[in-house]
């Protein structure tokens, strides 16, 4: 079996370091953590690499893991993956080619450049888009139907 | 089979006259036309088969002369001798080659069946079979004339299904040519009732009111029409589209071998489209404006038949010069069609290899090079404005005669009181509205070839026969031992040009056989005859004891893998590559599989990890990520039989060693056939088949073959002192 049982994996961090890993007792340092779905299946199927991003291993269901070590799982992930999520849409213009979505997000309001609509803007699954810009931030709506009215209206324009 | 139903009766007699007396010659089997004499000139030829006999006639200066005539059973051999620009067939008679006839490559496909045919009657020792040939199924021919009304017939099975639907759209369209010719009518009425004479001027607002109506009812009628014709129209599309692109994924290799890409393209996106021109622009414009035209035209002759009889004259002259402007202008549609397309060809090739042009430092040359082609479709789309803009106006004058015609004519009437004022302007009114349907009706009378040969060629595709799934006589074979036989294979993708010849081998399950030889002599296409891309000429290929001829197409090929030298990626995520073969794979045998193709470290640092798209045909990724992507494909596919073509690509050590990991993994427990370019492979399998010009020289183990200093001996050593030289390590 190629995955790690989550009982012989262990986290901890001290004082805002990278993380801690332990597997079966083997004590890796600094380590990065990655998802290997991160688009398709967030939640589950973690990889671990050691700080010269060696592969050490993968956790299928990190939920089955220690709390610590699932809140660190956690915070790491938010960590490493900056995808501001979209609760509103407030305006749409096109100019010459390019267009700037104003939005509200989970992070904060922000303008985000588009260059091309159709590599930009990929409906991952009903309903949930990522949003790519110009300069390669992404955004993500994770339920269409959330959004208000107006919102969807201007994005059911683009997909 | 090319049977010629109707061979002229003298042509009967001669051919007759060339079988020797006493026998019993039976029927003529069938006959053959090519288009060349033996001496080169354009001209027919004609082969003619009986159970017994051959006979070759020649035509010269419209006579039919009999040039040869041989007893099937004195032929040892027959053979189609590749010429340039032409074929012939040659006959071995006593130890003589007879050249029998020649022919262009317009008939080869006719003369290949034809040889079938008789190399059939013939027998593979020379004796003869005298059983009827099997007739294949009759591939309808699309491209001829006549083969359009039979277009027409699909057209209507198409629109079968939605019949209700087109009857509804097209008595709206009838009405709305009704509701056309009342506001003439009420104008009429309007001047001389009301305006002129006043008597009824109380009735003003009535006929306006009236009028408003007839506008009204005649739009919301016309945006009916439309939208049902549309939405019918654009279903019709799509049904053509939707047979298109499920033929197309049933089609043999073959059926590709002979089309261009690009060309199938445009049968998906364009001429399927012609399907929906016909049934929402033509056939309801055919009908509306014919109606029209009927109509307006038993209203003129109601009114006036004098009036109606000055306005038919300049019908003739209309119908002349809009055929004549059409047919000229298509040459020049034509061009611009033309120039349009090599600027796209060259277009696309300057952005595809752009990498390419900016090493080679060319990209001045490359952007002169598109410049004139640019010049070139702008020459050719200014030939067509040029024209079009000068003869509207012109056909706009012709029109314009009727009305002139008319008013002279119309104005004498009404002076002498024999036509009153409404009267005439309604007829004028009638006459703007009348031109204008018989240019389009005469307009659509040349469109019609352009779009029905869209259609045909749609249907051609449709039509096409596709591969055979499951064969008649079938044998059920779920899971392969993997056990393989090749018996006496032979096989060319030209009909008696043999790519591989007499091909003998016994594999056993788990065994690894390693295929090597020069480039062309034959081991891609006897992979190909594996997969059953292509079935052997002569000889079979068997899967544990089973001819794969027996088998079913997808239960074979769901147990055959096949790793690409340059593996194919689709667009898509790096998952949804790995889980090509089984779609039914979890995220975990996924992960498992790449893991075990050494694919899964870098697939998790990719940043989407197995999210990430590939790209179109997995650009974004490397030549060794990609081939490692298609290892894992096998993997999760887990076939019985893998056939792997070896990259010959050298990429760098550590990706090298990753990759013949991977490939070590993958092989395991598998019976393999492996195009093997690497030492380290060779030295692996457990027998090699050496071939050289498609036929088998040497079988063996890898020592047991450089003892013999033969094929393989001079092979090595060649890739040894190339390995040296390059230094790669084999």
């Amino acid at each position: 079996m190629s995955f790690l049982d989550p009982a012989a994996v262990h986290l901890e961090r001290r004082d805002d370091q990278p993380p801690t890993l332990s597997i079966a007792g083997d004590l890796f340092f600094s380590v990065k953590i990655r998802q290997a779905f991160p688009l398709s299946r967030e939640s589950r199927y973690i990889t671990f690499f050691d700080q010269d991003d060696e592969y050490l291993g993968i956790l299928a269901d990190p939920s089955s893991c220690d709390e610590e070590t699932g809140r660190i799982i956690r915070d790491e992930i938010e960590w490493r993956y900056f995808r501001p999520r979209i609760t509103r849409i407030v305006e749409m213009e096109g100019r010459g080619g390019t267009s700037l979505f104003s939005v509200e997000t989970d992070r904060g309001d922000v303008k985000i450049p588009m260059r091309d609509l159709r590599e930009g803007m990929v409906e991952l699954a009903p309903g949930r888009i990522l949003i790519t810009d110009e300069n390669g931030n992404r955004y993500e709506i994770s339920d269409l139907d959330r959004l208000d009215r107006r919102s969807r209206r201007l994005i059911r324009r683009l997909i | 089979m090319p049977l010629i139903n109707k061979i002229p009766s003298e042509l009967t007699h001669l051919i007759r006259s060339g079988l020797p007396a006493g026998e019993d010659h039976g029927d003529l089997l069938f006959a053959c036309k090519t288009d060349l004499a033996p001496d080169g000139r354009i001209d027919e030829s004609m082969l003619a088969v009986t159970r017994r006999h051959l006979v070759v006639a020649t035509r010269s200066d419209g006579a039919w002369t009999l040039t040869h005539s041989l007893s099937l059973a004195k032929i040892d051999g027959l053979t189609v001798e590749p010429l340039v620009g032409a074929s012939a067939l040659v006959a071995e008679v006593d130890g003589k080659s007879i050249r029998l006839l020649r022919y262009t490559h317009a008939v080869a496909q006719d003369m290949t069946d034809a040889v079938e045919s008789l190399l059939h009657l013939i027998g593979p020792d020379g004796s003869t079979d005298h059983t009827e040939p099997v007739a294949e199924e009759p591939v309808p021919d699309w491209s001829s004339r006549e083969a359009h009304l039979r277009t027409f017939g699909r057209l209507w099975s198409f629109c079968l299904p939605h019949w209700r639907k087109l009857v509804i759209a097209m008595v709206v369209t009838v009405a709305a040519s009704a509701i056309d010719l009342l506001p003439p009518y009420l104008t009429m009425i309007l001047v001389d009732q009301v305006l002129v004479d006043q008597s009824m001027f109380i009735w003003l607002p009535t006929i306006v009111a009236l009028l408003a109506v007839s506008r009204i009812v005649h739009t919301g009628v016309t945006i009916i029409s439309g939208r049902m014709l549309a939405v019918l129209g654009d279903r019709l599309a799509y049904d053509a589209r939707s047979e298109l692109l499920n033929v197309l994924q049933l089609l043999p290799l073959k059926y590709y071998d002979m089309q261009q890409t690009g060309g199938l393209m445009a049968r998906i996106a364009r001429d399927a489209k012609s399907i929906h021109y016909f049934w929402i622009d033509f056939a309801p414009q055919v009908v509306q404006q014919g109606l029209l035209v009927i109509g307006m035209t038993a209203v003129l002759f109601y009114l006036n038949w004098e009036l109606a009889l000055l306005v038919l004259i300049p019908i003739p002259a209309i119908i002349f010069a809009s055929v004549h402007i059409k047919r000229y202008l298509m040459w020049f549609y034509g061009r611009s069609w033309d120039s349009w397309a090599t600027f796209f060809e060259r277009v696309n090739d300057a952005l595809a290899g752009i990498r390419v042009v900016k090493i080679f430092a060319q990209e001045k040359r490359q952007s002169r090079d598109m410049q004139l082609e640019n010049e070139k479709v702008f020459t050719a789309e200014r030939n067509i404005h040029v024209r079009s803009r000068t003869v509207r106006p012109l056909l706009a004058f012709l029109v314009s005669v009727g009305g002139l015609l008319v008013l002279w004519y119309g104005g004498l009437l009404v002076q002498s009181n024999a036509m009153t004022i409404g009267m005439l302007v309604a007829f004028l009114l009638y006459l703007a509205m009348f031109y204008s349907p018989v240019q389009q009706l005469t307009g659509m009378a040349d469109w019609i070839p352009e779009m029905m040969t869209a259609i045909t060629r749609t249907f051609e595709v449709i039509d096409s026969p596709i591969e055979e799934y499951t064969p008649a006589g079938i044998v059920d074979v779920p899971r392969f031992e993997g056990r393989l036989q090749l018996q006496d294979v032979n096989f060319g993708y030209v009909a008696h040009q043999p790519v591989l010849k007499g091909i003998n081998l016994h594999v056993e399950p788990g065994e690894m056989i390693g295929l090597v030889g020069h480039s062309g002599a034959g081991k891609s296409t006897l992979i190909k005859l594996m997969c059953r891309f292509y079935d052997v000429d002569d000889g079979r290929i068997l899967i544990d004891g089973t001819d794969v001829r027996r088998m079913d197409l997808t239960q074979l090929r769901s147990q055959i893998g096949y790793v690409e030298q340059d593996p194919f990626l689709f667009s898509g995520s790096v998952a949804d590559n790995i889980r090509f073969g089984n779609q039914e794979a979890s995220r975990e045998e996924i992960i498992e599989a790449a893991i075990n193709a050494n694919a899964h470290e870098f697939i998790v640092k990719l940043p989407d990890g197995y999210d990430t798209p590939v790209g179109e045909r997995g650009g974004r990724l490397s030549g060794g990520e990609r081939q490692r992507v298609a290892i894992a494909r096998a993997i999760l596919h887990d076939p019985r039989i893998l056939i792997l073509d070896e990259p010959t690509s050298a990429l760098d050590l550590e990706t090298e060693k990753k990759i013949q990991e991977a490939l070590g993994r993958l092989m395991e427990g598998r019976t393999t056939l492996a195009i093997a370019h690497r030492l380290s492979t060779l030295r692996d399998a457990d027998r090699l088949l050496v071939l050289k010009n498609g036929e088998p020289v040497e079988l063996g183990t890898h020592e047991e073959l450089l003892d013999r200093q033969g094929e393989y001996y001079r092979l090595v050593q060649l890739h040894t002192n190339v390995s040296s030289i390059v230094g790669v390590e084999g």
